[in-house]
């Protein structure tokens, strides 16, 4: 019997073959009678399967220490994200909003409920907090409600934080996230000076886009929308303006139309993103949810669409992007949604109106509607170390791990995935569940397999048209 | 390595000087060996003379006559007289492709190499050394240490890198090696303190399998050795470049690797994937390890999708264009020194001529692919 240690894999049936993935990420699909003899060391020296999976580091010979370095190396160069404590500062700069979106999240106030705004006082101590965190790169991203609203303030903002990083050596970058429909060209030519990053959202053509997206008077946005975004892109350029969409009941059987609408509308990619059960969108869950199996379904078709469509042109899907380079490249990928530990506080803050400071964008929505576990100090009155090294934070962190949940830690996508524990605080009362049937895996998993089987049965172009996503280097794919 | 020949002026210890083509005033002669055409009274002071011409008179300094191409030797360049009238140039001026050939000695006994190794004489070191001495003050923009395995010497290797490092601070530096003796991380720190980002470590690694890659080196625990030494290299922040020779062992596995290299080796500056020169062992055990280009064909072409896609810095080497598939062009170098490099008759109609690696004059005739080349009517480049 050849000696050989089996290294620390996770598996997965995929029909004639298994997933193998190993504890960095590396992965090999194997077939079922080979599987067998590995596990069982009784796989030949000289087989093919036995070559494949010492290169893919599932076993090792006499190189055993060697294979723990690589793993080692492979495993820390992964966590990188770890390394830059803090990154993405979110600042909710107003809490009004002149739309009222069926499925919005946080429960927008009324347009002049003034109350609801960030004070130059307290956005100007939220900075003087945020600067103190060890991230030599730190981004802001300004957040409603619709933050336009407040407009002095984010000017403020930006000159006081562009100062204060100055004298700290930092480099500090702008997003405003807007339903773009009360921007001018005035605030435009002051993004465009400033080097700020236009973030919007575009759920589909006219029909979807207005059955969720109405302005509070009552009506359609999607005219107004289009004739701003033709202004934004005139100031900024026609890559200047990032679209997310979010998909509700309205739109989920109508994911090619939207595709469609988006390359029409000269959009260089999509971002699919799930509805999440916080806000307007927790109180009309009947209305507006979906059975998240449903989702995956109609993703994944969507996502095959978009597959066939790149022969033509470069048109990324950004989540299937983010979770291919998780897959195929040994690197670390910034997703604050999806790590482990979870990124909430370490990796992404976001600061409430009043100055009170979440560890996620979900956990603030949670205190909207009522609950403030989340709630980590105040800028008002805590320091950095205050709310970052507060006792709720170390807890947040440790108890949000795939590596230690269960089954997660026997999942083959663990590597892959993430922990949200305040999703599962808000579903169990208890930032640590068993993951098993959870929304939140129940999504995860099933598009994992969606993209490995998808892997698996890839020809060449398939492959570069991925590899292309991962590299946003359009050239990687021949179109005729 | 160039060499000319001619006669010794008599039995001559040898010696190593900077050529000169033109007479020098006599303070300037000390370390100077002159190419002259004939031998005569004005040679005196000189550290040896090479000549066209007779033999000179015994009064004049050593010298090798009767060479019929002098013209080969160049101002500036340096070179030893031996003996038995050999004139070697150690060193071109102006050549990009100059080395330091610092040990016969290895620690691995591959079956393709092209200079199998000996027990270590001190002369090479010695010569090394006064080849540098005499390159003090003078611009050198690229160099190469190889042996032989150089980092076998230790503390004389460190030694003589830091040298290189210090007296020509612009030059790029490759260290041709099996890394094995890098897999002390003490060496490697002491290497650490004297190399900058001008020095890189061109390390050969021929397979992700353990076995495979030991077996083509022909000692058991290399491809452990040498793998950890470029962890260690690339953890001290040492330049790295991986060389891989295509053999009758491993080219099947060239995906495989590719991809191996990416998982476990994406820190790395440069791959280099590496036709056989068949010379030396390779030639005696080419029926066993030789394979040609036109046998590796999908091979290469799928390791070079790959490392496109990975963003990987591939270069092939030694590879003929028209042996490359398509999608393995762009990686294609022109890689063999140009001492050794030749272009048979078939490749004179061919328009790519001028962007294609050849062959190595010093490869057995019967391990060219002849009959596999089809030249291109027009040069590839204009075509693109």
């Amino acid at each position: 019997m050849p000696e050989y240690a089996i290294l620390p894999f996770q598996f997965r049936d995929f029909g004639d073959e298994c997933l193998l993935v190993n504890e960095a990420g590396d992965h090999a699909f194997l077939g079922k009678e080979d599987f067998e003899r590995f596990i069982g060391h009784e796989l030949s020296e000289e087989s093919e399967a036995y070559h494949t999976l010492k290169s893919h580091l599932m076993l090792a010979g006499d190189e055993l220490e060697l294979s723990l370095r690589k793993l080692a190396a492979r495993y820390r160069t992964r966590k990188a994200f770890l390394r830059e404590f803090t990154t993405l500062h979110m600042m909710v700069i107003t809490l009004r909003c002149n739309q009222r979106c069926e499925y919005c999240q946080v429960a927008c106030a009324e347009e002049n409920a003034s109350e609801f705004d960030m004070s130059p006082q307290t956005a100007k101590k939220a900075v003087d907090i945020i600067l103190q965190a060890p991230a030599k790169t730190i981004k802001i991203e300004f957040q409603g409600g619709e933050p336009l609203l407040n407009w002095d303030v984010i000017q403020e903002t930006v000159h006081y934080a562009k100062e204060a990083a100055a004298r700290l050596s930092k480099d500090v970058g702008f997003v405003i996230c807007t339903n773009l429909t009360l921007i001018t060209g005035r605030q435009l030519e002051f993004c465009k000076e400033q080097g700020i990053e236009i973030s919007t959202s575009l759920d589909g053509p006219a029909n979807i886009h207005d059955a969720c997206r109405v302005a509070r008077a009552g009506g359609g946005t999607h005219a107004l929308f289009m004739e701003k975004l033709a202004l934004a892109r005139f100031c900024l350029g026609e890559d200047g303006v990032d679209a997310l969409m979010t998909t509700s009941a309205m739109s989920l059987d109508h994911l090619r139309e939207i595709v469609d609408e988006y390359v029409d509308k000269g959009f260089n990619g999509i971002f699919f993103r799930s509805l999440n059960p916080y806000g307007f969108a927790a109180e009309q869950a009947d209305l507006l949810g979906y059975e998240t199996e449903r989702f995956v379904e109609k993703y994944l078709e969507a996502l095959d669409y978009i597959l066939e469509l790149n022969k033509r042109l470069y048109f990324p899907e950004r989540f299937a992007t983010l979770l291919f380079s998780r897959i195929l490249t040994p690197f670390s990928t910034g997703f604050v949604d999806l790590q482990s530990p979870a990124g909430a506080g370490i990796c992404a803050a976001i600061y409430d109106y009043d100055g009170s400071v979440y560890p996620s964008d979900e956990a603030r929505m949670l205190a909207r509607m009522g609950d403030t576990h989340f709630r980590l100090g105040n800028v008002e009155t805590n320091s950095f170390a205050d709310i970052f090294a507060s006792a709720k934070q170390r807890q947040i962190t440790r108890d949000a791990v795939v590596e230690t949940t269960v089954p997660c830690a026997f999942c083959a996508y663990q590597a892959y995935c993430g922990a949200d524990p305040v999703r599962n605080y808000l579903e169990t009362g208890s930032e640590v569940r068993n993951m098993a049937g959870s929304p939140f895996c129940v999504k995860h998993r099933l598009i994992f397999d969606g993209l490995f089987e998808r892997l698996k049965n890839a020809d060449q172009t398939r492959l570069d048209i991925i590899w292309s996503w991962i590299n946003n280097d359009p050239s990687l794919v021949r179109r005729a | 390595m160039k060499e000319l020949h001619g006669t010794p002026s008599s039995f001559f210890e040898p010696f190593t000087g900077i050529v000169a083509t033109s007479k020098r005033p006599f303070h300037k002669r000390v370390d100077t060996i002159l190419a002259t055409g004939k031998m005569d009274i004005s040679c005196l002071g000189y550290l040896g003379c090479v000549t066209s011409g007779g033999k000179g008179a015994f009064f004049l300094p050593n010298h090798v006559h009767g060479v019929a191409n002098l013209e080969e030797l160049h101002e500036g360049d340096i070179a030893r007289l031996d003996a038995d009238g050999r004139v070697s140039v150690l060193w071109e001026r102006g050549s990009k492709q100059n080395s330091f050939f610092l040990t016969e000695a290895c620690n691995c006994r591959c079956v393709m190499c092209p200079q199998p190794p000996r027990k270590h004489d001190e002369r090479h070191v010695r010569e090394a050394v006064r080849v540098l001495d005499l390159l003090r003050g003078q611009n050198v923009d690229h160099v190469c240490l190889t042996g032989g395995e150089p980092t076998l010497l230790g503390d004389v290797f460190v030694d003589f890198l830091a040298r290189c490092v210090a007296e020509h601070p612009n030059a790029c530096i490759e260290i041709l090696t099996n890394g094995k003796p890098l897999a002390n991380r003490e060496l490697v720190a002491k290497i650490a303190e004297v190399a900058t980002t001008n020095v890189c470590f061109c390390v050969s690694l021929h397979s992700d399998i353990d076995t495979i890659h030991d077996r083509i080196v022909g000692a058991k625990g290399s491809c452990q050795a040498t793998q950890n030494a470029i962890y260690n290299l690339s953890e001290y922040g040492i330049p790295v470049e991986i060389r891989h020779v295509l053999t009758r062992w491993n080219y099947k596995r060239l995906p495989a690797f590719v991809d191996h290299l990416f998982n476990y080796f994406p820190f790395c500056d440069h791959y280099a994937l590496m036709g056989m020169e068949v010379c030396g062992l390779a030639a005696k055990n080419a029926d066993d390890i030789h394979v040609g280009p036109h046998e590796y064909v999908a091979e290469l072409g799928e390791a070079s999708r790959m490392a496109r896609r990975y963003g990987l810095p591939v270069s092939i080497y030694n590879v003929p264009l028209c042996l490359c598939p398509e999608e393995a062009r762009p990686y294609a170098r022109q890689s063999i020194s140009t001492w050794k490099n030749f272009y048979p008759e078939t490749c004179e109609a061919c328009g790519s001529k001028r962007e294609c690696a050849g062959f190595f004059t010093t490869s057995t005739r019967e391990a060219l692919p002849l009959d596999f080349l089809k030249p291109f009517p027009k040069t590839l480049s204009t075509e693109a």
